[in-house]
């Protein structure tokens, strides 16, 4: 694959709730995943038209939870993509969801949820959209400079949620009835299945030459088995001879915002680079009691990343990340908004560009050290 | 074929697509829907009617509307027993797997046990009557269960006579013959490789039956467009093959879908991905395993279409005045939710009026729905235990206090008809409670009993007794008896899951 001219450059959008990337590819292509609104504003959509984007080449939805979806119709309606990548079993959870709100309207989340599955839809029926999964073929295509790979979900995972499903309906051949923990599956926490959503969650590998970015989406590390989670990306890439789509990443989009349950040290191991040239981009993430990234996450990943960025510093992330051990190490020169940018150059070499809300943090004391015990 | 002493042929199963399959007499489909056994022991009276003159009279009580189902069954059996000696050739029965019950757990459907009931003894009556000979039966969707049961039939070696060449692609080997052709466009169109279709393999083998070929429904569905998902939804109101010749059945082909007409495009996908599936002399239809998955996710997401559908191929069906053509009008109408005309076209059974009524209830038309339970009481089964208690239960969601009298004479007799139905029971108990009966004594005793039956660890039958009398209790405000009853049983209730709230 030969490395072409331009950069590759990752803009990271994470203002606390939703994230979102956009991916300049060295041959000047856009790539969007996910889509992210906060106060009002579709900042994808913001950030495509601050860059002077007029089209959107590849639009991958990773998953149907509200802070990766939220603002996909504006997003559609505006770029309209040229091809769309979407978290598999979409015609299940539209069916659902369509029952449910008959039985219960008034859902606001599952209404926001059912508009940004209709613009999937016009997608798809445009023959534009796929439903993509770990076996996908890549994007735009093998023999190009760079490629998008698709590495989750697993066939293990779609298969224990289509059977959570099944368990769940009570259907008779005629008679279909909805038990109300619906809701769970459909948007929530559910028994079995932990988040739902997250384990349809798709996570991509961009392969440019010696250069690998991960965007995890918000893979988790799934149900302990080695066919689930990343364990089972693992698993799968290795059966496949395709393991160094994941090894010494320049840069890892981090997976669920940095939570506990989404960090596995083995693959972590495999994305390290040597002396600490992965650098570690997170979305925080804040609802009710739970804000991420996870500390056990910011203090576990020194070990295999030397730099860190956040997008934000929602509900104290930098704090934390400080008192993990991380230093801050670039401030500015801010662009508006809460994005971490990065540049990953052919030859792998790298820079930042961080907007007014995220800082970059570096190594602050000796990798494998301990952290310190006080903020 | 009638005559005195032939010697009826054997019976013989194939496993594979009817499409290979020699046919060598009537031809008998079962669809996999609620009136399969009604429809088809109408059917085969007909048939055995007009081809053995021995035996009208028993052929006549199995075309009788007010005929009880114990008795139809009981009919039916004496009928092919009489009408055997006169034929070498019964019948050719497709799909026989699609009898048995595969809706979940059947403890659970309390609602469902007559239809579910009925649907076992008229599989049990077959595999009787198979026994005896003259039967051709084809599988094109194999349970195990059934081969089971069909072991023991002579010239029952399944696979040795399956025509379909599974050997010749191996890879399609591991589904049933019906869903083949799926499989095969998913690996054609590299919607899933042979590496991806070995994991599912894999993760299949350590789950329930024919759960692969399930998996494998779903990752074709989901790789189709909304709109041909959309369209195939619709299309599930075809249940019978339907002739392709500038049409498909009755629905017009056009260059988009629209209100009863089907697009050129979403056809030729469905063809394409094994949806709808040739059949000979150039008609196609949808395997029932496809069907079975599609209508589940139509009736979620798009239940009036599918109705609009079943509604307007019950009109297009109306003037058709054979047989066939009324029973498949009936069931139009029933799923269409045409009242007036699924009555008129109850000719020879009424039961499955439930359905009907079912929905009419479910859409909040109790009055509706009640009409057409006591129709069935009046005019069909007088012992019908389901209509009793939905009649019941769509007066109490009218005005329990203007029907009081009648909702307790119709919750008691449907109890009295089905004493092991603790939902049944449930609602007789939690509405004397309601209107300030003393129920103590007999709720302890009822529980006693559902808790040694059915054990505290499977707690279904006590949940849907014990759930019933408590919300019957909250409407009639009785707070003081619930309180001693909830006292008296809290720990074995807060076991239950569900039931939680109704404790307060």
């Amino acid at each position: 694959m030969a490395p072409a001219a331009g950069d590759l450059v990752l803009y990271t959008i994470g203002p606390g709730f939703g994230e979102s990337q956009v991916v300049l590819l060295p041959d000047g292509r856009t790539l969007v995943v996910d889509v992210c609104v906060h106060n009002g504003c579709n900042l994808t959509v913001a950030l495509l038209r601050a860059l002077g984007r007029t089209k959107v080449d590849l639009l991958v939805v990773t998953h149907s939870d509200l802070d990766h979806i939220r603002g996909l119709p504006g997003l559609v309606s505006a770029f309209r993509p040229d091809r769309a990548w979407q978290f598999p079993g979409a015609g299940d959870l539209r069916a659902l969801m369509a029952k449910w709100l008959r039985k219960q309207p008034g859902d606001r989340r599952l209404e926001e949820l059912a508009c940004g599955l209709e613009a999937l839809d016009v997608l798809a029926d445009e023959n534009t959209a796929i439903e993509v999964a770990c076996d996908t073929r890549s994007w735009p295509d093998e023999t190009g400079p760079y490629a998008v790979h698709c590495l989750a979900p697993t066939q293990h995972d779609q298969v224990r949620n289509r059977r959570h499903l099944d368990d769940l309906l009570e259907w008779d051949g005629s008679k279909l009835t909805l038990p109300d923990r619906i809701t769970q599956f459909l948007g929530g926490r559910h028994r079995g299945l932990a988040t739902r959503p997250n384990v349809l969650s798709v996570a991509l590998a961009i392969e440019w030459g010696s250069v690998r970015v991960v965007l995890g989406g918000d893979v988790e590390a799934g149900d302990g088995t080695d066919e689930s989670g990343w364990r089972g990306v693992v698993s799968l890439l290795r059966r496949r001879g395709r393991l160094h789509l994941i090894e010494k990443a320049r840069v890892v989009k981090v997976s669920h915002h940095g939570s506990k349950g989404a960090y596995v040290v083995e693959v972590w191991q495999l994305h390290a680079r040597a002396a600490g040239e992965t650098v570690a981009v997170v979305a925080p993430f804040r609802r009710g009691n739970v804000a991420l990234p996870d500390d056990t996450f910011l203090s576990e990943v020194r070990a295999h990343a030397g730099h860190l960025i956040l997008t934000s510093d929602g509900h104290g992330a930098h704090v934390r990340a400080r008192a993990a051990g991380w230093s801050v190490s670039k401030k500015g020169p801010p662009c508006q908004g809460p994005l971490g940018i990065v540049t990953v150059r052919a030859d792998g070499g790298i820079g930042f560009l961080l907007g007014r809300q995220a800082l970059s943090f570096d190594l602050s004391v000796r990798r494998n050290a301990s952290p310190p015990e006080s903020a | 074929m009638v005559g005195e002493n032939i010697m009826t042929a054997p019976s013989r199963v194939f496993v594979g697509r009817e499409l290979s399959v020699p046919e060598t007499g009537p031809v008998l489909r079962a669809f996999g829907d609620p009136d399969d056994h009604l429809r088809l022991s109408v059917l085969m009276a007909e048939s055995l009617r007009t081809r053995v003159p021995a035996v009208q009279e028993e052929a006549g009580a199995c075309l009788a509307p007010k005929t009880t189902w114990r008795e139809r069954l009981k009919r039916t059996r004496e009928l092919v027993k009489h009408a055997r000696p006169h034929l070498r050739e019964l019948f050719v029965l497709h799909d026989v797997d699609a009898l048995v019950h595969t809706g979940g757990d059947p403890s659970r459907a309390w609602d469902d046990r007559e239809f579910i009931r009925e649907r076992s003894e008229f599989f049990d009556l077959l595999v009787e009557l198979f026994a005896d000979g003259g039967w051709l039966v084809v599988r094109p969707q194999p349970v195990g269960s059934v081969t089971l049961r069909l072991e023991t039939l002579a010239d029952a070696d399944a696979e040795a006579s399956a025509p379909v060449s599974a050997s010749a692609i191996p890879t399609l080997a591991p589904v049933s013959p019906d869903c083949r052709s799926v499989l095969q466009w998913l690996l054609k169109s590299k919607a899933l490789s042979e590496e991806a279709l070995n994991d599912l393999i894999q993760e299949s083998m350590s789950d329930s039956e024919n759960d692969l070929e399930r998996q494998i429904l779903r990752v074709a569905y989901d790789h189709l467009r909304s709109t041909v998902q959309h369209q195939a939804q619709r299309l599930t109101a075809l249940r019978a093959a339907s002739s392709l010749n500038g049409t498909l059945g009755p629905y017009p082909i056009g260059d988009s879908a629209g209100h009863h007409r089907v697009a050129r495009d979403d056809l030729d996908t469905l063809r394409r991905c094994g949806f709808l599936q040739s059949e000979g002399s150039g008609s196609v239809r949808m395997p029932r395993a496809v069907r079975s998955m599609l209508r589940l996710r139509g009736s979620a997401e798009a239940p009036e279409a599918i109705r609009d559908e079943h509604a307007w191929l019950a009109e297009r069906t109306a003037s058709d005045c054979s047989l066939n053509g009324l029973v498949e009008t009936h069931y139009h109408a029933i799923v269409g939710l045409d009242p007036k005309l699924a009555i008129e076209t109850s000719r020879y059974y009424a039961t499955d009026l439930r359905e009907l009524a079912f929905h009419l209830s479910e859409r909040r038309e109790f009055q509706a729905a009640a009409d057409i339970y006591k129709k069935i009481l009046d005019d069909f089964d007088q012992d019908d235990a389901y209509a009793c208690e939905y009649y019941a239960y769509n007066l109490t969601r009218l005005d329990a206090h203007a029907y009081e009298a009648t909702i307790r004479q119709y919750y008691e007799q449907a109890y009295a008809l089905d004493r092991q139905n603790p939902l049944f029971h449930g609602r007789w108990v939690g509405f004397r409670g309601r209107f300030g009966e003393d129920i103590l004594k007999e709720f302890d005793v009822a529980m006693t009993r559902y808790l040694q039956s059915y054990g505290a660890q499977s707690p279904a039958a006590v949940d849907r007794f014990a759930s019933e009398v408590l919300k019957a209790l909250d409407r009639g405000k009785q707070s003081t008896q619930k309180k001693a009853l909830v006292d008296r049983w809290r720990s074995q209730l807060a076991r239950i899951r569900g039931l939680a709230s109704l404790l307060k």
